[in-house]
């Protein structure tokens, strides 16, 4: 398992009072994994940001790796150290 | 005519005198409304080569079919001129009960031709001009004029003004309605300034007939629930100043004049928490439910200050002059609305004068006590004030960053962050590569409102450091969506309430004029749009090296964020350009070949 950071911005920054959550994944994750880690850490993020049963992000939600590279479906390959950004899809405005 | 009035009230200033002109029914069907609209009126009213601040400029006010539906955010209207800042189109949106009363008393339009003796008052009651001596109103700030005309034709009148930047042409002033909305781009205040109209007041009751009624009505109550989902949430929360501390982590928040990508006081400045330490309320226009708008009071000793915050003001004032205090960024703001100016262009004017201090360029008439360079908040709003009534350096900060840098020379130019003379909004190019095309092609200059680019290099559907062949399709698209998006009008931040935006909208639409239209039409009703205003560039002589990007952008790589080094050189962008034009159907110069203009039914505009 691999420690990676959480960063959360906006609403969820608010509603969770967190900037950043902390949370174990497997080295090589995909957005369940994240989603369900996270929802064991912070469960006021389900029903917002995670879905209910806590298998994926609402679509309303991405996920970025260090502020390089969206994360799709596909599995990803994290290291320890790594930021992992949990952002609106209403990007600007 | 359902939706619309079939018709446009046209007031000469000069003769005082009006007329209503008849638009057929097939202008409606291909224009739409709001931006569409006024891009057409434009370009029939405003004869060929005419100087921006003279009384041959038309100063158009365009409502859309949904003005009147009760949609949530659709009170919107366009203000559309030939632009001072760019001398191409300038258009510009504004929001809230001065759009219903326009429809209700002008019919489609109003458009202002030639200019009035000495400030004027224009009332127009039911369609009928009164022209009303301002000589009183002359210096008064936006929001005290429209206290001021209340005062005198009563609180039913609805009142769009301009304040002392306008009266004095600054090049980038406002217009404002309803409390302080700006129709904030381009410089259209100083177009209603040269006019000698200070303030419009507006009344009326001549509403249009809606389709189907009952339609309308079940449309309404569906995308009002949606509109409170969680395609919202960001707009009714923070607003849009969540950018901030995204923006920052992403390494595309524009810092001292675009030097820097990330602002290490973000988080001082951060919506997160200017909304935890300075909210004090939500504003709404009229018929909206998400209330994007922030009310921010100031929390320091000096005077208290309130005034609306957004992301553009934020940034522009914040981070782009290196300045991190909160209370100063609001008053900035406050100040600019007071006077009536864009705040973007304002800011940006402003870091480029700050980066003149630094590299020891006088820029003159700079007094002994003041000191204008990055991070000196004390002078911000000082210099603000003078730019307003033009005052010392004001003077030549009234002109942006473009023309300010060609008179003060000594390659100032290289740090003018403009396109076609309009500023760039906080968004960095060079690493949003989509949003860099948009900016360079966007027919009324550098504009994240005109091409949403950013879209796709913030979703990950591209990837947004690399300027390659995907993004002319991407970036067409993002300005076709706007266009009609700005036509129809919604709100932008409506965008992710709707399942599927033109099918959506084209049943909205339907709903309401009874005209049927499939989402392709709406799709190339949006097309139609963006090459009609092309083709007005070209006709007030737009040529290649228009479409460009600042000196900085194409020639410094960006020192920090998350990928320092990145960059965009100028075959990267042209090679970009060029497959944009190629994807419109326009020549490798990007000029409309006469086939396309016939195919889109544009050839009737050359006929004016
Ligand atoms: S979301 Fe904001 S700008 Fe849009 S209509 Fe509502 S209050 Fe006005």
């Amino acid at each position: 398992m691999v420690s990676v950071t959480v960063e959360v911005y906006g609403t969820l920054r608010l509603r969770t009072k967190r900037k950043y959550i902390y949370v174990e994944i497997p080295e090589v994750s995909d957005r369940k994994d994240l989603a369900f880690a996270l929802s064991k850490v912070c469960p006021d993020l389900v029903g917002i940001a995670i879905n209910s049963d806590a298998t994926d992000f609402n679509d309303t939600y991405s996920i970025n790796l260090n502020g390089l590279t969206f994360l799709d479906n596909d599995s990803f390959r994290v290291m320890s150290g790594d930021s992992i950004i949990l952002l609106s899809n209403q990007a600007g405005g | 005519m359902y939706g619309y009035h079939g018709k446009v009230l046209v007031v000469d200033l000069s003769s005082e005198s009006s007329w209503w002109d008849y638009i057929p029914e097939d202008v409606y069907r291909k224009y739409l409304g709001g931006i569409g609209l006024g891009t057409y009126l434009l370009y029939k009213y405003c004869p060929p080569n005419a100087n921006p601040l003279s009384e041959n400029n038309p100063l158009i006010f365009a409502t859309s079919p949904f003005v009147g539906s009760r949609f949530t955010t659709t009170s919107k209207f366009a203000v559309l001129a030939k632009s001072p800042l760019t001398g191409f189109i300038g258009d510009s949106l504004s929001s809230s009960h001065f759009a219903d009363a326009l429809k209700n008393a002008c019919g489609d339009a109003l458009i202002l031709l030639n200019s009035a003796q000495n400030f004027t008052l224009l009332h127009v009651d039911n369609g009928n001009p009164v022209f009303i001596d301002a000589s009183d109103l002359v210096g008064l700030s936006t929001f005290d004029t429209e206290k001021s005309v209340k005062s005198l034709l009563g609180n039913a009148v609805r009142v769009a003004s301009i304040g002392p930047a306008g009266e004095n042409q600054v090049l980038y002033s406002s217009i404002a309605n309803d409390g302080g909305r700006q129709a904030g781009r381009c410089g259209l205040g100083a177009v209603m300034g040269c006019k000698n109209i200070k303030a419009l007041a507006i009344n009326g009751d001549i509403e249009t007939q809606i389709y189907d009624l009952e339609g309308v009505e079940r449309y309404r109550r569906k995308i009002s629930a949606k509109s409170l989902g969680e395609g919202t949430d960001k707009y009714r929360n923070i607003g849009t100043m969540a950018n901030v501390s995204l923006f920052n982590r992403f390494g595309i928040l524009p810092t001292k004049n675009f030097q820097k990508a990330t602002f290490e006081n973000a988080d001082k400045i951060s919506g997160e928490e200017l909304v935890e330490r300075h909210f004090e309320k939500n504003s709404y226009c009229s018929n909206c439910t998400i209330g994007c708008e922030k009310l921010l009071a100031t929390t320091d000793n000096g005077k208290k200050s309130i005034g609306r915050m957004e992301y553009e003001s934020l940034f522009a004032f914040g981070p782009l002059c290196n300045i991190e205090e909160p209370n100063t960024i609001i008053r900035a703001a406050r100040l600019c609305d007071e006077l009536g100016m864009d705040t973007v262009s304002c800011g940006a004017t402003i870091a480029w004068a700050m980066e003149c201090d630094e590299n020891g360029i006088s820029i003159g008439d700079q007094s002994d006590d003041m000191k204008l360079s990055f991070s000196d908040s004390q002078d911000l709003l000082k210099t603000i004030s003078m730019i307003g009534h033009r005052e010392g350096i004001g003077d030549l900060l009234a002109l942006g960053s473009k023309r300010a840098s060609e008179i003060v020379g000594g390659g100032s130019d290289h740090w003018a962050m403009h396109v076609k003379g309009l500023e760039i909004p906080g968004y960095e190019p060079r690493s949003l590569k989509t949003m860099a095309l948009g900016f360079a092609t966007t027919p009324r200059g550098a504009c994240h409102n005109r091409s949403s680019g950013y879209e796709a290099d913030l979703s990950g559907t591209v990837d947004r450091f690399r300027a390659d062949d995907s993004r002319s399709e991407v970036a067409v698209a993002s300005e076709d969506f706007t266009a009609v998006l700005d036509s129809l009008i919604w709100c932008k931040f409506l965008r992710k309430a709707f399942d599927d935006f033109y099918a959506d909208s084209a049943q909205a639409y339907e709903l309401i004029t009874g005209f049927d239209i499939t989402p392709d039409e709406l799709r190339l009703c949006g097309e139609r749009i963006n090459n009609a205003k092309k083709m007005f560039n070209i006709r007030e002589g737009w040529c290649r090296s228009d479409d460009t990007l600042p000196h900085r952008i194409l020639n410094e790589p960006l020192p920090d964020g998350v990928m320092p080094g990145v960059s965009l050189s100028r075959e990267e962008l042209d090679a970009m350009v060029e497959d944009y034009y190629v994807s419109r159907g326009w020549t490798h110069d990007g000029l409309i070949p006469f086939s396309k203009i016939c195919e889109l039914g544009l050839d009737e505009l050359l006929v004016n």
